[in-house]
């Protein structure tokens, strides 16, 4: 049987809405030590490091350049992945089934907050000759998105808002998240609208934190840590960047991610077998899609299911315990990583308040954001 | 390790305001050349279809996003439609607020299996429906610069 991959050792910030009492490489720094701490180990014994980082969003052209002295990996062997932590992982997991590995560093990091044209940064996603000309918001694709999502009878509007009141409410209970809150169904549906369906609470924060953690081989995990949780699976896939040709409605691109990872982690029902999943919730109608795309529901019933709290805590599948993007914030390339960092916590019992009772399989999944399709699926088990 | 003092007085916070002007040509390419070009000179729009899928792009492409085949020649479609999908819109690219809201719609292209992203004009948001169907507006032919504002938008059929 093929080697396991564990998860080690985890570090993190606090994820904030603002962080002016640090630097982005404190964020990091910060993350970083905590996470080789609880590994016991130190950067020289690092095999390989893989940061996650976007020249714009991190304001750096080459930024890969800038993500190597606040881990410890300066003349150590690093890259740079221009994508989801998520995507990170699943490299780092390649790394150490190659067995010439055998301690891997992944990184993500939000400076959100550093950034003073993020709609403008956003938009800039947006093909230049076709569509940015037209000087709207890059949120009406998510507008356009989710009216047909609507249409198609695939949810209800007051589903949707459904899943915003869950994940503010859920991240009450998470000590780092950012946006917390006790919010209604009306409290939703009568905020500012952006693009319409869309409204102002049905998106996601902005946010800034870090994340990191140590990866390592079967073998040597009982040395690194008393509480190992294993990556079983992972995927990834993208759909076409082009508007105008690209699926809608389904994101079909998340259902091959998952599929890819279900595969790997010899999963054939998942809404059975997977016991809590922490999926990418940017604006509130896409955690319904994405847990369809997932087999999770079938088609059309995630709404349902929402409304009837089986996705709340004590559902028979939460989602997004952890408060999600909604309730933790968004956090661009660092997306990812704090679902990653929701399934280690509950699949060792260290959630606290929110621990999921007997939690054994969970899945973290992360889309790249507006306007792209970029998806990645990670499965974790204790 | 790990750091044992934090700044934790607002007025001794520093930073530095950084920003680099970014300016950039986006050349069209074979396939959007035509494209734009036939907009501007015969208010056309061109499709062009792999010989291997079948597929039918708009814009014209030189090549299959699917078969990664070389599309050749191009055909006229309509350019009439079907609404997909339509969203009012209240903010610009900034996320300043407009000041009037703009109605824009995914609209699925007759005779192309792609869809078209533009403004819907002529008509007030309470009467836009899914499955409405609508034909472009495009500027007089002096004005057209070859880009996608020489199309106004779409309005109803
Ligand atoms: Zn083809």
């Amino acid at each position: 049987m093929r080697e396991k991959v564990a998860i080690a050792g985890i570090g993190y910030t606090a994820f904030t809405s603002v962080s002016p009492g640090s630097s982005y490489r404190e964020l990091t720094y910060e993350a970083a030590v905590k996470a080789y701490d609880e590994a016991g180990i130190e950067p020289k014994d690092v095999d390989s490091f893989i940061c996650t980082s976007e020249d714009f969003l991190e304001g750096y052209s080459i930024s890969d350049e800038y993500c190597n002295d606040q881990l410890g990996a300066v003349l150590k062997p690093a890259q740079t992945i221009p994508g989801d932590f998520i995507h990170s992982l699943a490299v780092g997991m390649m790394h150490v089934l190659t067995e010439r590995f055998d301690i891997v560093v992944v990184q993500a990091l939000s400076k959100a907050s550093n950034m003073k044209t993020i709609p403008e940064m956003i938009n800039f996603a947006l093909d230049p000759v076709l569509n940015r000309p037209l000087d709207i918001t890059a949120y009406m694709v998510a507008g356009l998105e989710m009216n047909r999502f609507l249409a198609e009878e695939r949810a209800t509007r007051k589903q949707c808002a459904a899943v915003v009141v869950k994940n503010k409410a859920n991240a009450l209970l998470n000590p780092v998240a950012a946006y917390g809150a006790r919010v209604s169904i009306d409290h939703v549906l009568d905020s500012e609208p952006i693009a319409e369906p869309v409204c102002l609470l049905d998106v996601a924060p902005y946010a800034d934190g870090a994340v990191v953690m140590v990866l390592c081989s079967e073998k040597l995990a009982p040395s690194l840590s008393d509480r190992p949780v294993w990556i079983n699976g992972v995927g990834w896939s993208s759909d076409s960047p082009t508007l105008e040709s690209r699926e809608w409605t389904d994101a079909v691109a998340v259902r091959l991610a998952g599929d890819m990872a279900y595969k790997m982690a010899g999963i054939a029902c998942p809404a059975k077998d997977v016991d809590l999943a922490e999926v990418n919730d940017e604006i509130s109608f896409k955690e319904l899609q994405h847990l369809e795309a997932l087999r999770l529901f079938d088609p059309g019933q995630a709404g349902k299911a929402t409304e009837d709290g089986r996705t709340s805590p004590g559902g028979t599948l939460p989602v997004n315990v952890s408060g999600g993007g909604l309730g933790v914030g968004h956090l661009f390339e660092c997306s990812g990583a704090q679902k990653v960092l929701e399934l280690v916590l509950q699949l060792r019992g260290e959630a606290g308040e929110r621990q999921v009772s007997d939690a054994s399989v969970g899945l973290a999944q992360a889309w790249r954001g507006i306007p792209s399709t970029s998806a990645a699926v990670a499965i974790l088990s204790n | 390790m790990g750091l044992t003092e934090r700044i934790n007085k607002t007025d001794k916070l520093s930073y530095y305001e950084g920003q680099i002007p970014i300016e950039y040509v986006y050349t069209y390419g074979l396939g959007l050349e035509k494209f734009f070009r036939a907009i501007k000179d015969q208010g056309k729009f061109l499709a062009s279809t792999c010989k291997e899928c079948g597929v039918t792009y708009l814009p014209a492409r030189s090549f299959c996003e699917r078969c990664l085949v070389k599309i050749e020649g191009t055909t006229a479609v309509p350019g009439t439609g079907t609404v997909y999908s339509y969203t009012t819109v209240h903010l610009n690219m900034d996320e300043s607020p407009k000041k009037e809201p703009a109605l824009v719609a995914l609209i699925d292209m007759d005779g192309t299996d792609c869809r078209f992203l533009h403004y819907l004009t002529g008509v007030k948001a309470d009467k836009v429906k899914v499955g409405m169907k609508v034909k472009p507006a495009l500027k007089a032919k002096k004005d057209r610069k070859g880009h996608i504002e020489d199309i106004v938008g779409f309005q109803p059929s």
